[in-house]
């Protein structure tokens, strides 16, 4: 194995979770979260080589997986790749589906993060992921202040819907 | 808002079953083939566009009279084509994947900036390019109406105008009609999120 997919196969390990998760709360029709991961997977491999370290790898990341989901076109599959072994399958989606029905509170959750507009559905969803204003900021291309208002005003707006729950 | 951290984390923990389902180990393989085979059609589309061009040219020089005439209207037909098709090639819209890495800001304007130059297509381009097809054909056939009548030559290369522009105007419309279907709700999109990226 090269040092390529070395590097490739640790940054994926690492950042799959990650992945999944943005593009959970993103989605409105959770079957596209496999296309979506397949295209981040794709271009994080073509992008390796050309990484230039001026940002993480975890930046990097989340600045490609937010584009990808923001491009997203449901109706263009050119570079469809074949589905992955033990498949993301509709019955798995259902098996997913049913634990996150389980789990009230993150159902709660996905909801009032669906009630958002497209940008702060990504921006709650970075922070959620822990990332600070600064890291966001970069993702996004605004500033930390920028960051943090829309983010006080979101979670006003969340901790509102969960009240009423 | 801790604890949403929190619930929020426990997916992709909780859920590690289904997440071992995306191996990236089985991907690398799929992945290299995929990038093979991408090369090949590009090498497969530039031979085929070549040898178009190679039985045009050959068809043209053999069923018209090499007069001065017919030579500019060939010169300037297969140029145009030419150009077209790099320019075609050129400003067709594709994300890079180094694109795909800016900041979300950045992606925004250079994806709008993408999609207005194809629309240049339709607005100079092509109507460009059909100026010149006209200008060409009409010129071969200069010398193959030569011993016509002027009233009937001037029929048939109205006719050939005609013909010409109506299945420019037809291929134009149905491009138009794909521009929109594409990229109207992106753009759409781009603008929305670029006003909330910009209000505080």
């Amino acid at each position: 194995m090269d040092d390529k997919q070395e590097i490739y196969l640790s940054i994926i390990n690492e950042y799959r979770d990650k992945i999944i998760r943005l593009c959970f709360a993103h989605l409105d029709n959770r079957s596209y979260v496999d296309d979506i991961f397949q295209e981040v997977l794709l271009a994080v491999w073509s992008g390796l080589e050309r990484f230039k370290h001026e940002a993480s790898y975890g930046t990097w990341i989340y600045r490609i997986t937010v584009n990808t989901i923001f491009l997203f076109n449901k109706n263009e599959r050119k570079r469809r790749i074949e589905p992955l072994s033990g498949n993301f399958t509709s019955s798995s989606i259902n098996e997913f589906e049913h634990k996150i029905q389980e789990e009230e509170n993150l159902k709660i959750l996905y909801e009032a993060i669906s009630n958002l507009v497209e940008l702060d559905r990504i921006l709650i969803a970075l922070y959620l992921e822990k990332l600070s204003y600064e890291e966001i900021g970069s993702v996004l291309g605004i500033s930390a202040n920028h960051v943090g208002v829309r983010l006080n005003r979101i979670k006003e707006k969340i901790r509102k819907q969960l009240n009423k729950q | 808002m801790d604890q949403l951290i929190d619930i929020w984390q426990s997916v992709g923990t909780d859920q590690r079953n289904m997440d071992k389902k995306y191996k990236a180990e089985d991907l690398i393989p799929q992945i290299v083939r995929l990038e093979k085979n991408q090369r090949k059609v590009l090498q497969f589309k530039t031979i085929g566009a070549l040898s178009v061009m190679f039985i045009l040219l050959l068809f043209f020089f053999t069923q018209f009279t090499l007069s001065l005439n017919g030579i500019i209207g060939i010169g300037i037909l297969s140029t145009s084509i030419l150009a077209v098709v790099i320019i075609l090639n050129r400003l067709r819209f594709r994300i890079s994947d180094q694109e795909r890495s800016l900041s979300m800001h950045n992606l925004l304007e250079v994806t709008e900036s993408k999609i207005k130059t194809e629309q240049r297509l339709f607005t100079i381009y092509l109507p460009l390019f059909l100026l010149f097809v006209i200008l060409g054909i009409n010129l071969m056939y200069v010398e193959y109406f030569i011993e016509m009548e002027t009233r009937t030559r001037i029929f048939y290369h109205t006719i050939l105008t005609i013909s010409m522009v109506v299945a420019f105007l037809l291929g134009l419309s149905i491009r138009i009609k794909r521009f929109r279907k594409r990229f109207q709700p992106l753009l759409n999109r781009i603008h929305k999120f670029k006003s909330d990226l910009d209000n505080h």
